[in-house]
């Protein structure tokens, strides 16, 4: 039995807003492209914001992706902040793929902007393991963005986007999450993490057999 | 004392050009009655290129006064001509000959005294923007039918005005005393040789010159003690004073001359001190340096070193007077009433010892000059400059003390005007602050702060207290101010420099443990603002400080 193995790869642990992706000012450059983003379509470049030397990345031309895949998972709440000199012919927006197979689940429209911090609140589903972050331009205009933070918040109300197709060993509410249809609680030995259950129990020095929230089988 | 230069004139040869009047003096005249007049002239006015004069009007005044008091002129026979342009000045002088020429044709003796107190330049007496040469002067002076002809200037380079044609020059001279004007013609004391300046004392409210002068025809010039004061005591007196009150001041010694040409015999009185209708008599047995203030005006009427051994007479108006008396670290203080047709002799024992303040008669007016270094801590304005900073992930704080704060270290250079005014040149650190941004993870750290210094004049109001032991103060300042700004990351460190200004005020007080030394304590608030970014957001760099330091005054 699969058990899968419960990881909240925060980067900190501050409660408000901790940058989860990397290189959120956009500071890190490799020439003339940026270190941690993939530069799918387009073209970038660096642009001032309050200070000659202070950067954001400007997306130049109609059509600019740029993604980037922060080790993160489970993160409940998903806080995306961004400052943004955002023209209003220009159509900008943020994706994200909770899957990583190329669907986006969240796509919000940045809106026009003059150099005004702008945020909003993703309530995440209640599992993925991986997250795929996408800015995306669609149309011509003068668009530059600084200080993209996808971060950790408590501040997101109302019902987690749901997430199905989910393999054994994820998560689970209820069987229709599940892949296979089936969604069980389990148990697991409290020092080793291995399943047990009354006809498998721990061995000696695993402790004892305890309860686990319900996963897909 | 640091006296201001009363006037800074270049050389004025002010030949005041006074002529022998040559009328006899015979004893079938001698019983005839002397009609003293009295032509005072004061004027504070500035010429181009001079500096308002603060006490020659005021000189003048006083005077007409003891003239009046001590000298027994007739009220109506002083004529005082306080600022006058060149037309009132002439038209003085032809109103005083119409009067001499009376008394002349009716062969009745006349004394004039004619005092000048001002401005001179060159070979001119300067009235405001309007001058009498020195040659017409002369020959307006010279041609009053007076008997005898008393010239005093109080004037820088005065003593060039004394040239008279054939009379050499004597800082030494003695007459018989009688009784009568039995002495024809004309004498000269000025205030300076012809290559010195004359100079003013805020200590004194007055002239060097001038208050000596006055001072010894009220009677502390009287040495022989006769109740009279003649030329030659009242040159004595105010010519050995004026020497030592100026022989340590910034300017130098100022040295009184007296040019004569006199014919006849006999002392020339000019005050009779004994006459006068109301006198202070300080007792022969009193020692010390006295100080004779009128309270209701705060004018000094006396400041003298008294001698055991001799009585001194001084003829004042009636009023009520503060008198301090100081021999060494003992210093009394008495209220002493001159009631109209008194005399008052000066009881020591009537008076009340006052704490010792070396810097009582040398308070703030006196020291001109302080020096001030202070140190501080100044609050770092958290404006929208600094929000945007914020914004962009920069830490919300950055002094270099602790939090916001910064530290402020100030020079303040101060020259006081009076007592109650100064002007201030200051060079002072504003704000300095240093933020930092953690880039997280891979990405470089960055780093920017700035500083940012001002200087700026400025005027301050003063209320000294407590003997200027406490000065409170408040004043404004502005000036220019300049910034440099520093970014650091990874790449390296840019620096860019702004310029802009700042203008502020404060409140303080210093506290002088010695006349020259003491500490001060400060709040001040500043606007500066100098720093913008390309969003057209401007950090002003002041805000509210706190500081002390110390205080030098010189």
């Amino acid at each position: 039995m699969r058990i899968p193995l419960l990881l909240v790869s925060l980067t900190c642990l501050s409660v408000t807003g901790c940058p989860l992706d990397d290189d959120p000012g956009f500071d890190d450059w490799c020439g003339d492209r940026l270190c941690h983003w993939d530069l799918a379509d387009g073209d970038i470049r660096k642009a001032p914001t309050w200070h000659d030397r202070d950067h954001g990345v400007e997306l130049v031309g109609p059509h600019v992706t740029l993604t980037q895949r922060p080790d993160i998972a489970s993160v409940a709440c998903l806080e995306f902040k961004v400052i943004a000199d955002i023209d209003p012919a220009a159509a900008v927006y943020v994706e994200l793929d909770f899957r990583g197979d190329g669907t986006s689940e969240v796509r919000e429209r940045i809106p026009s902007a003059k150099w005004q911090p702008i945020s909003f609140l993703v309530n995440a589903p209640t599992w993925y393991d991986a997250v795929a972050l996408t800015i995306r331009k669609e149309s011509d205009g003068h668009a530059v963005l600084a200080r993209l933070e996808l971060g950790d918040s408590e501040a997101c109300t109302g019902t987690p986007l749901p997430l199905g197709d989910r393999p054994p060993g994820a998560w689970c509410d209820n069987m229709t999450e599940c892949a296979s249809g089936a969604c069980a609680p389990s148990q697991i030995c409290a020092q080793t993490f291995a399943a047990c259950d009354a006809t498998t129990p721990c061995a000696d020095g695993a402790g004892p057999c305890v309860d686990w929230p319900a996963t897909c089988r | 004392m640091f006296p201001t230069l009363r006037r800074h004139s270049l050389l004025v040869t002010a030949v005041i050009g006074l002529g022998v009047v040559g009328l006899a003096v015979t004893p079938a005249r001698a019983q005839s009655p002397i009609a003293s007049f009295a032509l005072v002239v004061g004027s504070n006015a500035p010429g181009p290129g001079q500096q308002e004069l603060r006490y020659a009007e005021h000189d003048a005044a006083a005077m007409s006064a003891v003239l009046r008091d001590a000298g027994r002129y007739p009220s109506a026979n002083v004529v005082s001509v306080l600022r006058p342009d060149r037309s009132a000045l002439l038209a003085a002088i032809a109103s005083l000959r119409e009067r001499l020429t009376q008394h002349a044709a009716r062969g009745e003796q006349a004394q004039l005294l004619f005092y000048y107190s001002g401005h001179a330049r060159a070979d001119a007496i300067t009235l405001g923007r309007e001058e009498i040469p020195l040659a017409e002067l002369r020959q307006q002076i010279l041609g009053l039918p007076s008997t005898l002809t008393i010239v005093v200037i109080d004037a820088c380079q005065s003593g060039a005005f004394s040239r008279i044609k054939g009379a050499a020059p004597t800082t030494d001279f003695s007459f018989n005393s009688v009784a009568r004007l039995n002495t024809a013609g004309m004498a000269v004391m000025a205030s300076s040789s012809a290559t010195e300046l004359s100079q003013e004392s805020d200590q004194l409210t007055s002239s060097f010159f001038t208050h000596h002068l006055l001072l010894a025809l009220r009677g502390a010039g009287d040495a022989n003690q006769d109740g009279k004061v003649s030329l030659d005591e009242a040159y004595r007196y105010t010519y050995n004073r004026t020497l030592a009150g100026t022989a340590s001041t910034a300017v130098g010694a100022q040295h009184a001359t007296l040019e004569t040409e006199l014919k006849g015999k006999g002392d020339v009185v000019l005050t009779r001190p004994a006459s006068a209708s109301s006198q202070l008599i300080v007792p022969a047995a009193i020692e010390g340096r006295m100080l004779v203030q009128h309270r209701a005006s705060g004018s000094v009427i006396a400041e003298l070193d008294k001698a055991r051994g001799g009585a001194v007479r001084l003829a004042m108006a009636a009023g009520p007077y503060s008198v301090v008396l100081r021999r060494g670290d003992d210093v009394r203080a008495c209220d002493v009433t001159l009631a109209a047709q008194s005399t008052v002799s000066f009881d020591l024992a009537s008076c009340h010892a006052v704490a010792v303040d070396t810097g009582a008669a040398k308070g703030p007016a006196g020291r001109r000059w302080g020096l001030e270094l202070s140190l501080g801590v100044m609050e770092g304005r958290r404006d929208a400059y600094v929000q945007e900073m914020r914004q962009f992930g920069f830490s919300e704080y950055g002094g270099n003390v602790w939090l916001g704060l910064s530290h402020q270290l100030s020079l303040t250079a101060v020259h006081a005007l009076g007592r109650h005014l100064a002007l201030t040149l200051t060079v002072l650190e504003l704000d300095a602050q240093d933020h930092t941004r953690d880039g997280g993870g891979d990405a470089p750290d960055a780093h920017f702060g700035w500083s940012a210094y001002g200087i700026g004049a400025g005027v301050r109001g003063t209320l000294p207290l407590l003997r200027d032991r406490l000065i409170p103060y408040a004043q404004v300042v502005v000036g220019p101010a300049a910034a440099v700004t520093n970014w650091t990351d990874a790449a390296g460190t840019t620096r860019q420099g702004y310029f802009g200004y700042h203008v502020g005020g404060g409140a303080g007080a210093a506290f002088m443990a010695r006349p020259s030394l003491g500490v001060l304590v400060q709040a001040t608030y500043t606007y500066a603002p100098v720093i913008d970014n390309r969003f057209g957001q401007t950090h002003d760099s002041g805000g509210v400080a706190v500081q002390i330091g110390a205080r030098h005054a010189f």
